[in-house]
């Protein structure tokens, strides 16, 4: 009898909480949030594709573009009111995008582990695809976390793991 | 003490120049990957590399195996700084002939104890 692939375990906010804290050097707070529906409104989201070494979709990391713009702007030790500017812009521009994208990549090992499919960034894209959308609903691991960092102004946050 | 960062985001880079400047490092040279590293260290060959592992052009595990491969650059020590956590991808960074390796995000505390163990603390 075959006991099937474990499924991924998927970061508590305490350890977002302090991956966060460490990465951007700054005081995190996270809380669990409730499901939100990313089809409802996706283009108010980024999104970090994962894939496997086969460099199939098999995880993803959304978040608001404020958390996106925060975290960005945070990393670099930006003023809080680039990230400001961004989200009322609606997007993020090159430098923020590029800051965010190497968080996102850092994200990946929260969600690796010795046991699953290794996964790594392959991109990052605006709005939430339909096949991430695909994704989130049959992927075993998904999880949502609200997401401040001293500063700034925070937002949301989707990790969803097959 | 010259230190090469090889990484190809630019905020990875300032933040590693930061972290080294605030522990009295600051004879630092950036590459944006692998064969930008070799580049630059045909100009001036650093002490320690901190190494990213996925980058374009030429990836980490590429650029430590090519390093290794010079004997000139035999006595420059390699660090991995990387996402990359897996205990096999470690065994390769290791085999291929890195010294140390840290998982991001990594802290000036990290960094100094790693500097420690190869002897350039």
């Amino acid at each position: 009898m075959s006991l099937g692939t474990p499924a991924r375990r998927m970061p508590i906010p305490e350890d977002v909480r302090d991956f966060l804290g460490d990465l951007l050097g700054k005081p995190v707070s996270v809380t669990k949030a409730s499901k939100v529906d990313f089809s409802k409104e996706p283009d108010k989201f980024v999104t970090g594709l994962y894939v496997d070494d086969k460099n199939r979709l098999i995880g993803a990391c959304i978040t608001d573009i404020s958390l996106a713009a925060t975290t960005g702007a945070a990393l670099a030790m930006m003023p809080a009111a680039v990230a400001k500017e961004a989200v009322e812009a609606g997007k993020l521009e090159e430098g923020l995008r590029d800051n965010f994208y190497e968080v996102v990549n850092i994200m990946s090992r929260l969600l690796n582990g010795p046991s699953v499919p290794h996964l790594r960034l392959t991109d990052l894209v605006d709005g939430v695809p339909q096949d991430v959308l695909d994704l989130v609903e049959k992927a075993k691991g998904r999880k949502h976390y609200d997401v401040t960092v001293v500063g700034y102004a925070g937002g949301g946050m989707g990790l969803v793991g097959a | 003490m010259r230190i090469l960062i090889v990484d190809d985001s630019r905020s990875m880079r300032m933040i590693l120049k930061r972290m080294l400047a605030d522990m009295g490092h600051t004879d630092v040279v950036e590459a944006e990957h692998g064969a930008d590293a070799l580049d630059r260290m045909l100009e001036s060959t650093p002490e320690l590399a901190l190494v990213d592992w996925n980058m374009p052009v030429m990836n980490g595990l590429e650029f430590v195996t090519e390093l290794r491969t010079k004997r000139e650059y035999d006595k420059v020590k390699v660090m991995m700084v990387t996402s990359e956590s897996s205990p096999r991808l470690v065994y390769e960074a290791l085999k291929a002939g890195a010294d140390e390796y840290a998982m991001k995000p990594v802290t000036r505390e990290v960094i100094e104890d790693k500097l420690q163990l190869l002897g350039l603390g």
